[in-house]
């Protein structure tokens, strides 16, 4: 089997950042792969300006997957390219595998390391009051989880190719992602009391504002994500009510 | 100064949301410490933008759905909070992040506009192929990611240009306690932070983990 050079990989990934950039309601991350594919293709048909302008024109197409885990496909379909596998095969491949990599990277990230950081980043506002730390604190252990998952994705990828399906089974994402709600939980508890006695404004509340954050919390628990918009209408209701009184008056 | 640097801001933040590095530089926590930096109020854009990331932790870029941007949108509440030369007071914070969420739901917008955008773009003459499919691609993609980050400059411009006056004739005007003010962000803040907790402790194990970190964030209250 010949091998991709590692410039060739190393540019596929510095890419694949960019696998949303052109991002649209007919062929979603479609360009974007293509994009990102763009290396691998050059230097496969190095010899045949024809049939690379064929392969970037099949790869353009309809394609989308959890940017983070895009690389996965990219890294697949760049094997399978380089295996000289049908076409079709690979249009069947990317099209079996899209739905999957979606679902996956939207529950892990999107629905767990996304959250767990965010939440770490608001403790540690809270707890020390220094901007600073709590900034650098989110970044760096997102992105390390962030940039650790889209190269080891793009690595399997490429490692696998046809078979990468079968790799992802193996991979311990699901314990991971585990342990990740888990430490989002406790880190949301721990955030809870804080926003309540007024961290987030960085005053003092008196005890009803107390009282009401219970109810509050409680309500939040109960209906789910469906708490949001009644929120912001008691924001703005808040935020109105201020001027009207001075009308009043 | 400022008002430049903020506006250049928003333009990476925009940008960071979607289409170039997804980094998280657009997550309301960072942008608004950062926007508080320029303006010289890092504490108090970190404050704001926690209460906006607080807001926001629900919401999931999933599939095709459509959003509220809350980068741009922590950028320009800070920067207004910032150039309006106002005390960081728990009314001007009320306000600021009012404006914000609005901005959230608009900037949203144009980035479904921008994506209409993209799809003319990406098409256009894409019946035969090319000569240099390549290259006409690598172009086509590029100048949507440019595009976006000329979106990030219109709305953080718009935002900050409506802001800052609003914000100064309108705080004077308002005429409420500020333990009301402070007790509102609380209690919103709060109430959708819970809703997290169906993700998060959907089972006893993750209950039990959620009880044990109220009992220490309580403890650290009383630890204060």
């Amino acid at each position: 089997m010949n091998r991709l050079p590692r410039s060739v990989v190393r540019r596929t990934f510095l890419r694949s950042f960019t696998i949303q950039g052109s991002w649209n309601y007919r062929t979603l991350q479609g360009s974007g792969f293509a994009f990102a594919l763009m290396p691998v293709l050059r230097w496969i048909h190095r010899d045949d300006p024809q049939r690379l302008q064929e392969s970037v024109q099949r790869h353009a197409t309809l394609f989308n997957a959890h940017p983070y885990l895009a690389g996965v496909a990219l890294g697949a379909v760049a094997r399978m390219e380089m295996d000289g596998e049908d076409p079709a095969l690979i249009e069947r491949f990317k099209n079996a595998l899209r739905g999957s990599l979606g679902t996956l990277g939207d529950r892990i990230v999107w629905a767990g390391w996304r959250p767990a950081c965010a939440l770490l980043g608001i403790a540690v506002l809270l707890i020390t009051m220094s901007a600073t730390t709590a900034v650098l604190v989110f970044l760096v252990i997102y992105n390390l989880g962030h940039i650790g998952l889209r190269w080891w994705g793009l690595q399997i990828g490429v490692e696998y190719g046809l078979q990468v399906g079968e790799r992802l089974r193996r991979a311990p994402l699901g314990n991971w992602h585990e342990g990740v709600v888990g430490g989002a939980a406790l880190l949301l508890g721990l955030v809870l009391p804080l926003a309540a006695a007024g961290g987030l404004t960085a005053s003092r509340v008196s005890y009803w504002v107390l009282m009401l954050c219970v109810a509050g919390g409680v309500a939040g628990w109960r209906l789910g994500a469906a708490a949001r918009p009644p929120v912001m209408v008691l924001l703005a209701v808040v935020a109105v009510a201020g001027f009207l009184l001075r009308l009043g008056q | 100064m400022s008002w430049f640097l903020l506006v250049g801001l928003g333009a990476v933040v925009a940008l960071d949301a979607t289409s170039f590095g997804q980094l998280m530089l657009s997550r309301p926590l960072v942008a608004g410490t950062l926007a508080g930096a320029i303006v010289g109020q890092p504490l108090e854009g970190a404050l704001v933008g926690a209460t906006l990331e607080a807001l926001s932790l629900g919401i999931m870029p999933v599939g095709a759905a459509k959003y509220p941007e809350t980068g741009t949108a922590a950028v320009l509440a800070v920067g207004t909070l910032g150039l309006s030369g106002l005390p960081p007071t728990a009314t001007a914070f009320l306000l600021t992040l009012a404006y914000g969420v609005v901005w959230q739901s608009l900037s949203g917008a144009t980035v479904v506009a921008g994506r209409y955008i993209n799809e003319w773009l990406v098409q256009a003459g894409r019946g035969v192929i090319a000569k240099r499919m390549d290259r006409m691609i690598e172009r086509r993609h590029v100048g949507a990611m440019i595009l976006d980050l000329v979106r990030g400059v219109l709305v953080t411009s718009a935002g900050l240009a409506f802001g800052v006056p609003l914000l100064r004739q309108a705080l004077p005007l308002w005429n409420l306690p500020a333990v009301v003010a402070a007790g509102a962000v609380a209690v919103a803040a709060v109430t959708v932070l819970a809703g997290n907790a169906r993700i998060f402790a959907d089972n006893r194990r993750g209950a039990m983990l959620l009880a044990a970190g109220v009992l220490g964030g309580s403890a650290l209250l009383f630890l204060r």
